[in-house]
């Protein structure tokens, strides 16, 4: 706690240099702050339970100084105590401190890390450490990170580190190292070609000791990567492959067999005009720095999602989350502009965004007649590459025609067409998939350039889980603040008795770079995710309060 | 020339990574010996009946009694809302109530908190009270391996006893000292009952509502409070052979199956919440 009174001081102190001697150059800070606190107000009807804090707020700010080459900063955090939902294990998240600190030293083909940090090597399959607050995901590595270019063209990476779990550390440590060349830069011949080509290789190792009764557990687990990405002109595409080799762990049933996972996307694009085709196949892909750990605790890496992350609220009732241990997926999406002046494009065009996305289970056989798919303590299953299970986990359908019709209205039509595997999904059984259909209808008028009416009116049609819901929006906007009213309505739930309404009102105010919002309301149970990661939303009812500044 | 180096450079670091992994072979399970002193364990099994990964962690539990037999003294405490009673009527299915007031205290009931917060079923705790220990069933086993070896600083001996009368419990129970300490000790009597066959959910099945589960191990209630009675403050010091003596007693639930029933007692450290020894006897031999 000494230390971190100094540091902080010393930033503290150094801050106040740099708004008095600017002139001298002792260096700039920056930095945000945000809160969000809920009260809760018991509601037995929709399950939202109050708790004996009566409140409960999570809060961070981040403080970033700067000199030259040298740059540190920390992460104050007080969680006093969690939000609801939030990952909160027996109290473990409930806190307050500086859980977040660093320091960095960079030049032109040097940068030195100490302390925390966050870092991606390729698309992530084997390596991404992160944070979301939305998501309370932070599984930040606290160690060491060399980052170095040796040449134009060859960027090098290495770090070593542990990662965090909530106000501690993870027991196990990652070790990993990742390259990317760039042909174009480190081959002068290619550099102005229209051909764009590079390659990149990673490679991530965990180390946590063997204590394990009844398994003979392997301490260190590699995985490694490679990847290919080539452009020309509006085409691109991205690849890669990684393999894993055996991590038996409380994921997979403790099961030895390696795992791997591919994806590729293609792009095209031109004015007017894009398509994005991608596919990506997981087998047995879990990688954390604790055997042990389960929901979002202390994950290595992130498996990208495939499939749409919809901004509305009724079609994000049924997410899909990711699935480690097994699942093919793929997409397509085009977006297509039509021209200004033409019949339907009007005077100022209309954007048509169709997106398609599919997820299967992957095929699993039995190693032999006796051993049951994923038997502990045994090679699990057998699967041939890039094989695709009958079970459907996920299907996306929607089209998205967005259109400004004059100098005041806008409006954005959609319709969504799902397929949820609740069963996989939820991690439950006994249930139907859910088929869904909705629709939006999002306009917004515009009176003045500073003062607009937007409103939002969305269905959703299903005969599954609580059956149909609606929902109407309004919020008006003027200089500085803005004013939201909205309700969301389960008017088709199968029982008449629980059919309820969350409806929800609340104004904010802008100015700057802060933020403030003051919400009643309701809000239903279910699940949040955001690329594929997802957390518990529990039923609330109460009086929220948001504020976010940056400085 | 330059660039030669570096991709040589690139290809050493790569190969000391690639050996950096331990690559197990068959046989993947152990079938060591193990060194027990006698020291016993305490798992409180955070469950519920409806909670369908449940039954994963009464599969654990059922391993590790497997591996160390009677060092293991689990206890199944039926909480939060998987545990909630929808219908009561004795043909519907979960209408038993496994619900207790310390388990509602411990763990909370329906969507309110308890004494340990928010718990994700299934979790437990692995001879510790602390908040701070809760754990998954799948790292139940590397806590017990950890401990299992020590030597115990006491020895448990219950001596139960039940009236058919008035339907009265009593428990005699005897802590003796087998290292000199200056510890602050608190004691905690519990009573569980094994064998009850209800509906349990379990997500693995098809059919995932079963109706003869059998459930063991399920804690009926406390005689000394959720967190025991202190027995010895940290300013005595007990000496090896000390025995300290308590008795308590509890009115049998019209439910009980008293020849299913054991008396659970523990001692733990106040200060640290370590449990330092723990004792099963069965109510009725």
């Amino acid at each position: 706690m000494k230390k971190i009174t100094i540091l902080f001081l010393g930033l503290f102190g150094l801050g106040i240099f740099s708004v008095c001697a600017q002139e001298n150059n002792y260096g700039q800070i920056n930095g945000n702050f945000q809160s969000e606190v809920q009260y809760y107000i018991e509601d037995k009807k929709i399950g939202a339970s109050a708790v004996d804090e009566k409140l409960l707020a999570n809060s961070w700010a981040n403080f970033t100084y700067t000199l030259g080459k040298f740059s540190a900063g920390f992460r104050y955090e007080g969680y006093m105590n969690s939000l609801l939902g939030y990952p909160n294990t027996g109290g473990r998240n409930d806190g307050i401190g500086i859980p977040y600190k660093w320091a960095m030293f960079s030049t032109d083909n040097l940068e030195i890390t100490v302390g925390n940090f966050y870092e991606q090597f390729g698309n992530g399959i084997v390596l991404r450490s992160y944070e979301e607050k939305m998501l309370g995901v932070d599984n930040a590595l606290n160690g060491f990170r060399i980052k170095y270019n040796p040449v134009a063209g060859i960027y090098m990476k290495g770090l070593i580190g542990k990662q965090r779990f909530y106000w501690e550390l993870g027991p196990g440590t990652v070790r990993g190292f990742d390259t990317e060349i760039q042909f174009n830069e480190l081959f002068q011949s290619f550099s102005e070609s229209s051909l764009r080509f590079s390659l990149g290789g990673s490679f991530v190792s965990k180390y946590q000791k063997e204590e394990n009764p009844i398994y003979y557990l392997p301490s260190n687990v590699g995985t490694g990567a490679g990847r290919v990405n080539i452009s020309y002109k509006g085409f691109a595409v991205l690849s890669e492959y990684a393999y894993k080799i055996n991590d038996p762990s409380a994921d997979n049933n403790f099961i030895f067999k390696p795992g791997q996972a591919f994806l590729v996307n293609a792009t095209y694009s031109q004015k007017g005009l894009g398509i994005i085709l991608g596919t990506k196949w997981v087998d047995n892909m879990s990688f954390r720095s604790d055997r042990n750990s389960s929901l979002t605790d202390l994950n290595i890496n992130l498996l990208p999602e495939i499939t749409r992350n919809h901004i509305y609220t009724l079609p994000a009732f049924y997410p899909y989350a990711s699935q480690p241990n097994g699942e093919w997926g793929a997409k397509a999406e085009i977006m297509y502009k039509i021209k200004k002046g033409s019949k339907l494009g009007g005077k100022y065009g209309t954007t048509v965004s169709i997106n398609y996305s599919r997820v299967h289970e992957i095929e699993k056989t039995q190693i032999n007649d006796t051993i049951p798919i994923s038997a502990a303590g045994t090679l699990g299953y057998n699967t041939s590459f890039f094989s695709i299970g009958d079970e459907v986990y996920f299907q996306d359908i929607n089209i998205e025609i967005s259109k400004k019709w004059n100098k005041k209205i806008y409006t954005n039509l959609s319709y969504v067409n799902l397929l949820y595997n609740y069963n996989i999904l939820r991690g439950v059984s006994g249930h139907d998939d859910v088929l869904a259909s909705i629709a939006i209808a999002d306009m917004t008028y515009k009176f003045t350039d500073v003062v607009a009416l937007k409103t939002e009116f969305q269905g959703m049609f299903t005969k599954q889980d609580d059956g149909n819901w609606g929902l109407g929006l309004v919020e008006l906007s003027i200089p500085n603040w803005f004013f939201t009213v909205f309700d969301n309505w389960n008017y088709g739930n199968p029982d008449p008795e629980t059919r309820p309404h969350y409806l929800n009102v609340g104004f904010g105010y802008v100015h700057g770079g802060s933020r403030i919002q003051l919400t009643y309301g309701k809000q239903r149970a279910g699940v949040m995710c955001i690329g594929g990661v997802c957390r518990n939303v529990p039923a609330s009812n109460g009086i929220s309060l948001s504020i976010s500044s940056t400085f | 020339m330059k660039k030669q180096k570096y991709f040589a450079i690139i290809l050493v670091i790569l190969t000391m990574a690639v050996q950096s992994c331990d690559k197990i072979e068959e046989p993947f399970i152990k079938e060591g010996k193990i060194v027990w002193n006698g020291r016993k364990i305490i798992i409180y099994d955070f469950t519920g009946h409806k909670c369908g990964n449940c039954p994963r962690a009464h599969e654990t539990i059922d391993n590790l009694i497997d591996i160390y037999g009677d060092a293991i003294v689990p206890v199944a405490i039926h909480c939060t809302s998987f545990a909630r009673v929808t219908n009561p009527d004795t043909t519907a299915q979960y209408h038993y109530d496994f619900r207790t007031d310390i388990g509602d205290f411990l763990g909370g009931r329906d969507s309110e908190l308890g004494f340990y917060g928010e718990l994700t079923l299934p979790v437990g705790l692995v001879n510790n009270l602390s908040s701070d220990v809760l754990s998954p069933h799948t790292a139940w086993g590397t806590e017990i391996a950890k401990i299992i070896s020590s030597f115990p600083e006491y020895l448990i001996t219950i001596n139960p006893a039940f009236s058919s009368v008035d339907s009265l419990i009593s428990a005699d129970i005897e802590i003796t000292t087998n290292i000199n300490n200056n510890r602050k000790l608190s004691l905690v009597v519990l009573i569980v009952e094994d064998n009850i066959i209800e509906w349990q959910k379990d997500y693995s099945l098809a059919d995932d509502d079963i109706e003869n589960y059998e459930h063991n191990h399920v804690l009926r209630g406390d005689f000394n409070g959720n967190f025991g009675e202190i027995i010895k403050d940290n300013t005595n010091q007990t000496v090896n052979g000390d025995v300290l003596q308590k008795s308590y007693s509890l009115k049998s639930g019209s439910d009980w199956k008293t020849e299913n029933c054991s008396i659970v007692a523990f001692v733990y450290d106040y200060e640290t919440k370590e449990i330092l020894q723990a004792e099963v006897t069965h109510l009725v031999e």
